[in-house]
């Protein structure tokens, strides 16, 4: 099975490297949007000395996080964006009709080249923060890559879930629904707690954001205990179950586009 | 000029045909405007009377609700309709029209920002008249001059999204070029934080690119930031960069005419 949805990953790369200026371009998107997104709170601490009594460090740790998990969201995950276009043109058929896990085929179906950009920008900027900051104890090392693959299951479990309203609403192939949702994922790069209770609740659980980046950064830099881990393992095993039954659910409402 | 409205009628047709789509293209971004919202409240609250370069908590709530309306005069899909129809061939519909390429592209935006952009500032005049006694309100004098500056600063929107999609004939995919562009201009126009606020050298810097026409400068305009004469001076800007823009359209059409590659026969 792996060796099918490989062989997809590996025709998506190729057709969108036959557009060469473009891939670069996508690339170079990736890396100027983030280098902009940092920019604020860059602009910010020229302001202000701090936020609610989080350092620009311990800031840019979070958005960090944040941007990694997309990044790596982008380059394997990128098939749940193209299900409202999938579902409008029909294109699922195809999908459908292999005998492979339609979840899985979707998933692979496409490639974020932005996502590229992410990583080349958020890798780098994490090990830099994790040296000035002093966390590189093997244990903090380890605490990083467990951050960054639960908040790559959580932004997946968002996406596919809000990407799923595809399959009850008529979304003439595009919905910004899952735009606006990951537009709310950038507020949960600074500290939640500047906002009102309710929004708190919201980012918590249900968009579970700040388990991608706020609360991993309050383990690894000691603001909360490590037992705090479990909490972001079982909500992102909570929210990967919860899309999948969504899509399973969503699936049976389709209908093919007719021939 | 007649031939400018049937287009427009057209563009404003297929922006309303999916209507749930519509209605929920309009109300998600709003999400994004409570977000910004609340994340300026929490700053503010952090310390009794703040004021961050000179901008009071009511002008900062009046700023964001009006850079929040200005940036999304255009909704995704509008801004990125033609570069997908060069990408897919679909642009020699408009090529062998007897129209002039330009004036097709801004019909086809402008529709988009006739059903967007009416929506936003009806929510916009609303809140303003629930809201008032927490925003800036501007004096009658300074809002007609805000006008003024606002449709200025959409028509450049207009003619860089134009001036982007073309150079899609280039590089034959769109999505890299209207990222791109999407990330500069949320960031030098102030709409993800007032250029006020900016460092200085940055400031400078990009008082010499057109983005900051398109958010910042409308709303000094309508805070009363600036003096008649700066007023009108950027005006004078704002149209340069329009007629920029325009220009280097008619430029690169040119080239693009001698030796276009469409897909399919």
């Amino acid at each position: 099975m792996l060796g099918v949805l490989l062989s997809i990953k590996r025709q998506c790369i190729k057709s969108e490297k036959q557009y060469k200026a473009n891939f670069y371009l996508m690339v170079l998107a990736g890396i100027i949007t983030n280098a902009a997104s940092l920019g604020v709170p860059f602009i910010l601490f020229h302001n202000i000395p701090s936020i609610s009594g989080w350092s620009s460090n311990e800031i840019y740790l979070i958005m960090v996080y944040i941007i990694i998990a997309e990044g790596l969201n982008s380059v394997l995950f990128e098939g749940a964006w193209t299900i409202p276009e999938m579902v409008f043109s029909g294109k699922l058929d195809m999908l459908l009709i292999r005998p492979e896990s339609s979840l899985l085929q979707i998933l692979c179906y496409g490639v974020g080249i932005h996502g590229i950009g992410n990583l080349i920008f958020g890798i780098p900027a994490l090990i830099y923060l994790q040296v000035t900051m002093n966390l590189t104890r093997p244990i903090d090392i380890m605490l990083s890559i467990l951050s960054v693959i639960c908040g790559t299951a959580i932004c997946l479990s968002i996406n596919l879930i809000f990407n799923s309203v595809a399959f009850w609403i008529d979304t003439g192939g595009s919905t910004s629904i899952t735009y606006a949702i990951s537009n709310l994922i950038q507020y949960a790069r600074y500290p939640i707690t500047i906002y009102p209770l309710v929004m708190q609740i919201i980012l918590c659980f249900v968009v579970p954001c700040a388990f991608m980046g706020m609360i991993p950064a309050m383990i690894i830099t000691g603001k909360v205990s490590v037992i705090y881990a479990v909490a972001v393992i079982m909500i992102a095993a909570l929210f990967m179950g919860l899309a999948v039954l969504v899509f399973n659910k969503g699936i049976t409402k389709y209908e093919s586009a007719g021939m | 000029m007649r031939k400018f409205f049937t287009l427009l009628g057209i563009a404003i047709k297929s922006n309303v045909y999916y209507r749930t789509s519509m209605i929920l293209n309009m109300i998600t971004p709003l999400i994004v405007l409570c977000g910004q919202f609340l994340m300026w409240r929490g700053l503010y609250n952090l310390s009794d009377n703040a004021v961050y370069s000179g901008m009071t908590r009511s002008m900062m709530y009046s700023y964001i609700l009006i850079a929040f309306v200005l940036n999304n005069a255009m909704n995704w899909s509008t801004e990125s309709r033609l570069s997908k129809e060069i990408r897919n061939g679909d642009v020699v519909a408009r090529v062998i029209r007897p129209t002039s390429f330009l004036m097709q592209n801004l019909a086809n935006m402008f529709g988009g920002v006739v059903v967007q952009g009416f929506f936003y500032v009806i929510f916009c005049i609303i809140v303003f008249s629930c809201f008032y006694r927490s925003l800036f309100v501007p004096s009658a004098c300074n809002l007609a001059l805000f006008i003024v500056s606002a449709i200025l600063s959409v028509i450049i929107r207009m003619a860089i999204n134009d001036f982007f999609g073309l150079l899609c004939f280039y590089v034959t995919g769109y999505l890299g070029i209207v990222w791109m562009k999407n990330a500069i201009i949320g960031f030098f126009s102030g709409a993800l934080i007032p250029v006020v606020l900016f460092p200085e050298n940055l400031q400078r810097i990009s008082m010499f690119l057109p983005f900051e026409y398109m958010i910042h400068v409308p709303i000094a305009v309508f805070m009363g930031e600036y003096s008649i004469y700066r007023i009108l001076l950027s005006f004078g800007i704002q149209g340069f960069w329009i007629m920029f823009f325009f220009a280097l359209h008619s430029i690169i059409y040119r080239k693009i005419r001698v030796n276009m590659v469409i897909a399919g026969g």
